[in-house]
């Protein structure tokens, strides 16, 4: 963890909603690199169906009604690379729901759903807090 | 026949406890053949309730409680539209002669407005109970007296027994009083609760009006005042006569409202000239400069619609949005014409926006010989401006304009919070309590939310079994006035005989009726909304201006391809409706090329189409990896530039007119019954129009079965494509300021506040990948909000915690006397509080500043 840099986003973040100096995620990449996570930049290119972990801030988060009446929530988190976007089934919304909704940043793992050559999302299977990233309850995902 | 005179709905707000429309239900239901609705201070359900009940069979009577000088109160039901006219200018007066929210009527508002009001004198809270009460009966007299001036054989003593100490005796004396006074009885229930076991969520809705907005009131004293059977009426109110006469007052009450008729207000132009004249001779000219050479088909097609608006007699309303449309434009204000009403080339030859010709749009889906409502022209507006668009037509329009209401309902969330409040609960344990709570919960929902949704699995809210189901029993009620973000309503005179007017926050009058019960009434209601896109687009324009380029974005060619390479990259945070996660990926999939794509890509991202199945379809055959095939030829023509797929309204207006003959209004209203709230019959109806007319065309039964099959699945889900044209321009207009002048465009959403969906956070990242430097806010260099520095974004004071809008115009006028030289001398001259430097200090704002603050010290 870049701990100079994660102090100075801190303390600019306690008197600014923006930041001059850089992204949140910034400060812990090279530990996230290191257990697989990768950024939104590199997900672009990935496969459909293949399975990656990613990290970021969460930005929105939206249920809209559904035609099957379920429960699926769109979210789309910011790395320090851009914009990516999640999609939580039910089945997960029921381990996970409760750290999506009380985490600013969150780690995902899921697989990968391309639309097109351009765009992609991620559905998740897996949601943890940054914190369990330094409790060692990750792993390397390999 | 015994009738209920005195009821009080939910829009007696945080007082009773049920819909205007519940009250129909139940009264129908109790056998009752007519019903008063007569709420505190105002007809805020009276249009609501008036049409429920004309559905229902019942006849409505539409009165107020009026609260009098004196803070007693009076009943007055309105006997005629003459009634209905006095009773909405007794309330204006009330309302905008005295402070906001302390309505009052003075006695000689009582008697200027008083022309066929039937007037019952008052529940508990009526002077004439009171000085029964305080056995000043003199006075009493003198005032039964007073108010029989006014009112004449129309005035009733109201007596109601609900059981109270005093209730009996003063009954009598009241009727005694009556009496000597040669004025008839008649008996009230004042109805709060349609059911005994509602009387608890009265307590916790008084209770709100307690604790949340600390006013002084009690709710009331038994569970008595629910609406009761004319026997149970009777057995407490030993007066036969005064409960015949409630029936006899019933009979008298003929109020008929004038729904389903349109009044448009008289366009004041220059004298001499009519309204029809001077809107043609504006259109031709405009047309002749617009088109060159003009076509024949231009023409005709501009004949058409002047002849039906002339016809309808709209030319004056045309002439009336042109003209606030002229102020906007001489202000520089940036504006759009949404909805149906781009579709007309009248409206584009008046207030600009996209070609309806050049991008085919249909002028029938705005306005044709069926529609009996008045065809709504909304303006999208630069929202920091609006309200001076708001004034202008306030000022232009004094006495026949309001803002138009809306009454917001509670939802769970809301409820949870004042039901908590009322209830005595800390706000830790309140904010406990709604932690995880879905902010567009409906009450009604919150039972199953709790039970289903996993992050409320631990929740303390469980436990509070009392406040959830109070919350749920209270889902769909009002509890206050709100102003709508940008209905005006303009009236063709007077607009307090037309609706109760009172004053908002920002001081604009404000109806007391919402956009359906105006529509109801057949009044003219501008949208002026705000769009906070206009003004990041203003903004942009402005810097770019700033820098020597002078750029003419709505003269721009719609085919520029660096925009729609930035589009197909979807990149497009910030760009007009298509940053969304979902219009992202659908651009990702369409890779638009052509005005035409954008269209398609905002109409498809609906619910309608995504829940029709209609973007796969798409999609696939805008790709040339599906065939496209018609059900018949002659769709050909109609669903081309759709790949097959019905996605616009206008189509199914053109199937309809085209294939089963119809009329373009009796197309319209077929599709009209198709999608909304139709029913078996309805349906069953139409159905034989449709086929009817495919057969009398020539077409197989076959043919027209599947042909009405394709029209009904996806008429519920077609978007209009002349609101979808209007939006596209401004999503292309936004993709090409962001791919050609990116800093600008990100300076622009930066201070145009939180457009679109993403917080400004992630507008100053996607600025900073894009390779623009972000500067931090420097009490030298800064601005009040962000601004352009060689290149770079320079952060504004304001956007510091603590410092805002007040504290940054201070440093920068002391800024303007020298720059500051250290911290101290900052300090020194500007005065600000520790925290707020401390903020400033974090923020880098005092940077290359506390070097020189050492060398001073």
């Amino acid at each position: 963890m870049d701990e100079g840099k994660l102090k100075a986003l801190l303390l600019e973040a306690r008197v600014m909603d923006v930041s001059s100096q850089g992204h949140i995620l910034e400060a812990f990449r090279s530990d996230l690199a290191k257990a697989g996570f990768i950024t939104s930049a590199t997900l672009r290119w990935k496969e459909h169906d293949a399975m990656v972990r990613l990290a970021g801030e969460v930005i929105l988060i939206h249920t809209p009604p559904t035609k099957s009446k379920k429960r699926v929530m769109f979210l789309t988190l910011e790395d320090e690379e851009g914009l990516f976007d999640l999609t939580v089934f039910e089945d997960v919304q029921k381990r996970c729901a409760r750290n999506i909704l009380s985490n600013p940043v969150l780690l995902i793992e899921g697989q990968v759903n391309r639309f097109g050559i351009r765009e992609v999302s991620v559905v998740v299977e897996r949601v943890w807090p940054v914190k369990e990233l330094y409790q060692g309850k990750i792993g390397n995902g390999r | 026949m015994f009738t209920h005179l005195h009821v009080h709905s939910g829009f007696s707000f945080l007082y009773g406890t049920f819909t205007p429309e519940a009250l129909v239900h139940r009264a129908r239901e109790m056998g009752f053949s007519a019903v008063a609705l007569t709420d505190k201070n105002g007809l805020y359900g009276a249009i609501r309730f008036y049409k429920a009940a004309a559905k229902a069979g019942i006849k409505p009577i539409i009165g107020a409680e009026l609260t009098l000088y004196d803070c007693s109160s009076l009943t007055l039901l309105a006997m005629s539209i003459n009634g209905y006219q006095s009773l909405c200018r007794l309330l204006t007066a009330a309302h905008l002669g005295n402070p906001r929210g302390n309505p009052r009527c003075s006695l000689g508002m009582l008697k200027k407005h008083s022309a066929d009001l039937l007037c019952l004198t008052g529940d508990m809270d009526g002077k004439l109970r009171r000085l029964v009460a305080s056995s000043d009966l003199d006075q009493a007299f003198e005032w039964l007296r007073m108010l029989k001036g006014i009112y004449g054989p129309y005035l009733y003593v109201e007596i109601q027994n609900h059981g109270l100490e005093n209730d009996l005796k003063d009954m009598e004396i009241m009727a005694a009083l009556a009496e000597s006074a040669g004025i008839s009885l008649a008996a009230t229930n004042e109805v709060t609760f349609l059911e005994k076991e509602d009387y608890a969520i009265h307590r916790r809705l008084v209770g709100i009006q307690r604790s949340v907005h600390h006013r002084e009131i009690q709710p009331l004293p038994n569970d008595s005042f629910y609406l009761k059977i004319r026997e149970e009426i009777e057995t407490v109110i030993p007066y036969q006569e005064a409960l015949d006469s409630t029936g006899h007052i019933a009979d008298i009450c003929r109020l008929t409202l004038p729904i389903g008729r349109i009044h448009p207000p008289v366009f004041p132009g220059p004298s001499g000239e009519s309204a029809d004249k001077r809107l043609t001779s504006i259109c031709y000219r405009t047309l002749a400069k617009k088109y060159k050479p003009t076509s024949l088909k231009t023409l005709q097609r501009l004949e058409h619609e002047l002849d039906l608006i002339t016809r309808k007699g709209l030319s004056g309303y045309f002439l009336l949005v042109k003209d606030i449309c002229d102020f906007v434009r001489t202000s520089n204000i940036r504006c759009s014409v949404r909805g149906s009403a781009a579709g007309s080339l009248v409206t584009y030859l008046l207030l600009g926006g996209v070609d309806p010709i050049e991008h085919d749009l249909l002028f029938e889906r705005f306005l044709n010989e069926g529609r009996a409502d008045l065809p709504d022209i909304d303006l999208d507006l630069d929202s920091l401006r609006r309200d001076e668009v708001i004034a202008y037509v306030m000022d232009k329009y004094r006495g026949q304009t309001a803002m138009v209401a809306t009454i917001p309902t509670f939802r769970a969330r809301g409820a949870i919070r004042k039901l908590g409040r009322a209830l005595g609960y800390p706000y830790a344990y309140i904010d406990r309590l709604t932690a995880y709570l879905p902010y567009f919960l409906s009450s009604a929902g919150i039972l199953e939310a709790a039970e289903t949704l996993p992050e409320l699995k631990d929740t303390p809210l469980k436990e509070e079994r009392d406040l959830l189901e109070t919350a749920a029993r209270i889902s769909g009620l009002p509890f206050q006035l709100s102003v709508h973000l940008g209905g005006v309503i303009i009236a063709p005179e007077d607009i307090s005989a037309w609706v109760p007017v009172e004053m908002s926050n920002k001081g604009f009058p404000v109806a007391q009726y919402d956009k359906d019960d105006v529509e109801a009434l057949g009044l003219v209601k501008l949208d002026l909304l705000g769009l906070r896109m206009h003004t990041a687009v203003q903004l942009a324009l402005d810097a770019l201006k700033e820098k020597g380029i002078d750029l003419d974005l709505d003269g721009v060619p719609l085919d520029d391809e660096k925009t729609y390479r930035l589009l197909r990259t979807t990149h497009t945070a910030g760009v007009f409706q298509v940053e969304s996660p979902g219009q992202r990926q659908l651009l990702g999939r369409l890779q638009p090329k052509k005005f035409k794509d954008i269209i398609a890509e905002i109409s498809l991202f609906r619910p309608g189409p995504m829940e029709g199945d209609m973007v796969n379809p798409y999609v696939l055959r805008n790709s040339g990896k599906e065939r496209l095939t018609y059900l018949h030829p002659a769709l050909a023509p109609i669903l081309k530039e759709t790949h097959g797929v019905l996605l616009f309204q206008e189509q199914v207006l053109r199937i309809a007119h085209e294939m089963a003959g119809l009329s373009y209004a009796e197309a319209d209203n077929l599709r009209r019954a198709m999608t909304k709230d139709r029913s078996p019959e309805e349906m069953a109806r139409v159905k034989e129009t449709f086929i009817r007319g495919c057969l009398s065309g020539g077409h197989t039964r076959e043919l027209s079965e599947k042909l009405f099959s394709m029209v009904a699945s996806f008429a519920a889900y077609g978007f209009c494509k002349a609101h979808a044209a209007s939006f596209a321009h401004i999503t292309y207009q936004s993709a090409y300021l962001k791919a050609h002048h990116s800093l600008e465009f990100y300076l622009g959403l930066l201070n145009a506040g939180y457009v679109g969906s993403y917080p400004q956070s992630v507008f100053v990242n996607e600025a900073r990948r894009s390779g623009i430097r972000i500067l931090a806010p420097h009490v030298n260099f800064s601005g009040e909000v962000y601004t352009i520095e060689n290149g770079a974004i320079r952060i504004g004071l304001s956007l510091v915690k603590g410092v805002g809008c007040q504290f940054a115009r201070r440093i920068l006028c002391d800024r303007a006397i020298g720059v500051f030289s250290s911290i101290e001398d900052f300090r020194r001259r500007v005065g600000l509080p520790e925290k707020v430097i401390e903020n400033l200090f974090l923020a880098g704002a005092f940077a290359g500043l506390a070097e020189k603050e050492a060398a001073c010290g």
